[in-house]
């Protein structure tokens, strides 16, 4: 099981302790996410066994998370990353993005990637690039319809 | 843990049985293959520790594999993909990535992604394509890294 890390900003814990995710309040934010707003309650709570979670609480009260895919040596797919929309504008994506990154368990990875249709701007302040020659050598298996 | 599954031709198998994967025979077939052949052997142990990886045997021997890194709910990451020299030709590759395709806990994914230099003709024939909307990856690579 990976490192469970944990920090504090202001008001705000930001923690990957699996124990301390809300699912309901997941399954909330995924509903209204381009991305997986047809996802299944129960793929979710299969994802989230099967992932790195990283949440962001105020309290008790889930108001942010991201989920890394990772075999913890090459590879980390980043993805549903979301923050309540009553919390935006205080730079906790950007909080999520520096603590996953520094991960212990991530550190020293070849190759991190994700998808998203509109926040590049904040990706590339973590390092992220556009692919090079994505028509040469990525290739995909897509299922619009997977719920 | 993921299902086991086990797939025989001929005096092949192909099986996703942690305990049967041969460490020094999969170090010697990353150590061929311009992706990983500067992989640490630690590294690797710990790829292979999460990741669900099918190993193809002759017999008792390791012949070749492939990882699949996924949350078995919405996507999967298809990686070191390799058959050894002297097995190629035989259409393992294939029956490989079908056998992958079929488990049990990779069905129903939203996105399964890869990245290959010269196998696109493999990877098309069991349904991969390129990317649709390319414009919205982003990675950080590390060359540097294993």
């Amino acid at each position: 099981m990976p490192t469970i890390i944990e920090t504090h900003k202001d008001d705000l814990i930001l923690s990957t302790d699996p124990k301390r995710l809300d699912l309901e309040a997941i399954c909330a934010f995924l509903a209204q996410a381009y991305w997986a707003d047809t996802r299944s309650r129960a793929t979710i709570e299969r994802s989230l066994k099967n992932s790195l979670v990283f949440a962001v609480y105020e309290g008790e009260r889930q108001v942010a998370m991201a989920r890394v895919v990772s075999d913890y040596a090459t590879f980390a797919w980043l993805c549903d990353v979301f923050v309540h929309p009553d919390y935006r504008g205080r730079g906790i994506g950007k909080w999520l993005m520096e603590t996953m990154l520094t991960h212990p368990d991530l550190h020293g990875l070849r190759r991190w990637m994700l998808s998203s249709r509109d926040a590049q701007r904040l990706y590339r302040q973590y390092g992220y690039t556009p692919l090079q020659n994505p028509e040469h050598c990525w290739m995909e298996l897509f299922d619009p319809a997977a719920t | 843990m993921p299902t086991l599954i086990e797939a025989h031709k001929d005096q092949l198998t192909i099986s996703s049985d942690p305990q049967r994967l041969d460490l020094d025979a999969i170090c010697g077939l990353l150590g061929g293959v311009f992706w990983a052949n500067d992989r640490s052997r630690a590294v690797i142990q710990t790829s292979l520790e999460h990741s669900l990886v099918f190993g193809v045997y002759d017999g008792q021997e390791q012949v070749g594999m492939a990882r699949v890194i996924s949350d078995f709910a919405t996507f999967a990451w298809v990686d070191d993909v390799i058959v050894r020299e002297d097995h190629r030709g035989q259409g393992i590759g294939k029956w490989l990535m079908k056998t992958i395709l079929a488990h049990p806990d990779l069905q129903n994914l939203h996105r399964w992604a890869l990245v290959t230099r010269d196998a696109h003709g493999l990877y098309r024939q069991v349904g991969f394509t390129p990317l649709n909307k390319p414009e919205r990856w982003m990675e950080i690579l590390d060359p540097d890294v294993h």
